[in-house]
């Protein structure tokens, strides 16, 4: 437990310390700077701009993109400074090490997600929306930092430029393809969160169709699948790890 | 029983290493290494890219062997992860985070160590590199002394029976570098394992007895400084002499028997001697027995390299 807790709070000074942190509030201020700036002076619903806002660019960009960043860094970031020999040369569970960190890099993610969470949240209420939409908008962030956290501390393990790859994914993958073909959506990680959030959200703020493919849109389904996504990567980077050739 | 015979092993081993090698693609970087480590220290000697960081981070499990095996404490470290808190590496790389300061850094090692981490533990253990000056300052602000020196401290937290490192006293200033080999020492009077390497004999000699030499991933030597030096005795030297007239000189050091080869050429010669301290003293006298003024003298083969390379060669 001692130390679970110590590299915990290590990972979490490693992600959020030095000029990352500006870069990342930034980020996650754009989806607010977006929502008041398409609700000033419009006539149209402010349920149905949030939903769209929520849609693109808030959930399938930028929350993926802080949390590629963030995850890609948390094993990658001491693959790179050469301190993954410090850390694996412990008696301490390889499954421990990279909990551990999947878990930091989701949490760091998480901060950011409360902000833009919290920012979308006060401009809705502004401009007279009366659902609630905070907790939803949240909940699905969280998960989405949840999958994008497990699956990229993974690739910073094994790859370089995990971000790049991260972003090729998010814009080619999730976007380009599997709008296009409605089967795939089950392989997109964005799309766990905003199941969720969808769940959560009360019908005159549902989400449009479209980009959901072949999923159920359900509580239990995204729960599911973000349980088997983070657990299969937690174990893949553990099993690395072990191997500890790449450190 | 003829194993313990053999310079290379030590009774009472607490690391083995049997019949090691590794190889990446047609690259062989450690060869066929059968050697084992004991109480106290012994320094793993080598020039640079030798294989000896291959071997330590073989020996401490952060690389697999190609072939052989590994023990370390009666455990395989590959398999065996709760030999790490008994076993410390300081590599040669930085390996430190900057944002940290030293006292948190040590401390960090600590608990990932399972290892006291009270503010006593860690203090005592800057207290033994002497760092406690710094220890609310950041790592990322020391200089590579300081680094190492905060390496050594996050190592010794845990007290490890087994220590292991990899070209310690480079960036050192010759204080820190006397006060790190005198704790290397203490910690040998405790009963401690030390591995050390490092490509310098001279720095090897002042910390250990003991030395396992390789050269091109192969064992080049093995047993105390002392049998390595008298090994060395026997290699013939190279000698550039330069003069107006190279051949008078060259058989007054003939005569004398201070040189075993000479090779003529039109501006010098090239000479073989095994004891240069007597080729030294028999110059002066043959200039003034002969006559014959030096314009040049150089000495080739002196590195430790080429030293090695003929141990090996002679194996």
């Amino acid at each position: 437990m001692t130390a679970f807790a110590a590299m915990y709070t290590n990972t979490l000074r490693q992600l959020l310390g030095g000029r990352r942190i500006f870069g990342l509030a930034l980020i996650s201020l754009i989806p607010t700077f977006i929502f008041f700036m398409v609700t000033r002076g419009s006539t149209r619903g402010v349920d149905s701009m949030v939903g769209e806002l929520f849609q693109a660019p808030y959930i399938s960009l930028f929350m993926p993109i802080i949390a590629i960043m963030l995850a890609g860094a948390a094993l990658g970031d001491e693959r790179r400074d050469q301190t993954l020999s410090f850390l694996v040369l412990r008696p301490v569970p390889r499954l421990v090490i990279a909990a551990t960190k999947s878990l930091a890099a989701a949490t760091a993610a998480s901060i950011f997600a409360l902000i833009a969470s919290s920012g979308i949240a006060v401009v809705y209420a502004n401009v007279g929306g009366d659902g609630q939409v905070f907790f939803p908008i949240l909940a699905g962030s969280v998960v989405v930092m949840a999958v994008y956290g497990a699956v990229f501390t993974l690739l910073g393990l094994v790859i370089t430029r995990s971000t790049l790859v991260g972003l090729a994914f998010v814009f080619l993958w999730e976007s380009a393809l599997v709008y296009n073909f409605a089967g795939l959506a089950k392989l997109s990680l964005w799309r766990i969160g905003a199941e969720m959030t969808d769940s959560l959200f009360e019908a005159s703020l549902k989400l449009d169709d479209s980009a959901f493919g072949v999923l159920d849109r359900t509580m239990g389904g995204s729960l599911t699948r973000m349980g088997i996504v983070v657990v299969g990567s937690i174990a893949l980077t553990a099993i690395l790890l072990r191997r500890r050739d790449n450190v | 029983m003829s194993a313990e015979l053999d310079p290379a092993f030590v009774n009472d081993p607490t690391v083995e290493v049997a019949q090691l090698s590794k190889w990446f693609g047609q690259k062989v970087a450690v060869s066929d290494i059968s050697c084992s480590f004991g109480q106290g220290i012994t320094g793993l000697l080598g020039p640079n890219g030798a294989g000896k960081t291959t071997m330590l981070r073989m020996i401490t499990g952060l690389m697999a062997p190609s072939d052989g095996t590994i023990s370390v404490l009666g455990s395989d470290p590959r398999s065996d992860n709760s030999v790490y808190s008994r076993m410390a590496l300081v590599p040669e790389d930085d390996a430190v985070y900057p944002y940290l300061t030293a006292r948190e850094f040590v401390a960090y090692s600590a608990k990932l160590s399972g290892a006291d981490a009270s503010k006593v533990a860690v203090a005592q253990a800057l207290e033994r590199t002497s760092m406690m000056y710094a220890a609310d300052r950041k790592i990322g602000e020391f200089s590579k002394g300081m680094r190492q020196r905060a390496k050594v401290s996050g190592a010794l937290v845990g007290n490890p029976e087994v220590l292991i490192l990899d070209e310690p006293l480079n960036g050192t200033d010759p204080v820190q570098r006397a006060a790190l080999i005198s704790l290397f020492h203490e910690m040998a009077d405790e009963g401690h394992t030390i591995i050390v390497s490092s490509h310098v004999l001279a720095e090897v000699e002042r910390m250990s007895n003991r030395v396992i030499a390789v050269v091109d991933g192969r064992l080049a030597a093995a047993g105390d400084v002392a049998a390595i030096r008298a090994a060395m005795s026997h290699i013939p030297l190279r000698v550039r002499i330069e003069s107006e007239n190279p051949r008078v000189l060259c058989a007054y050091l003939l005569r004398e028997g201070v040189v075993q080869a000479v090779e003529l050429d039109d501006v010098g010669a090239n000479l073989q001697t095994i004891d240069m301290a007597a080729l030294g003293q028999s110059i002066p006298q043959a200039v003034v027995a002969t006559g014959v003024q030096i314009s040049r003298f150089e000495a080739f083969d002196q590195s430790l390299e080429s030293v090695f390379r003929y141990l090996v060669r002679g194996r």
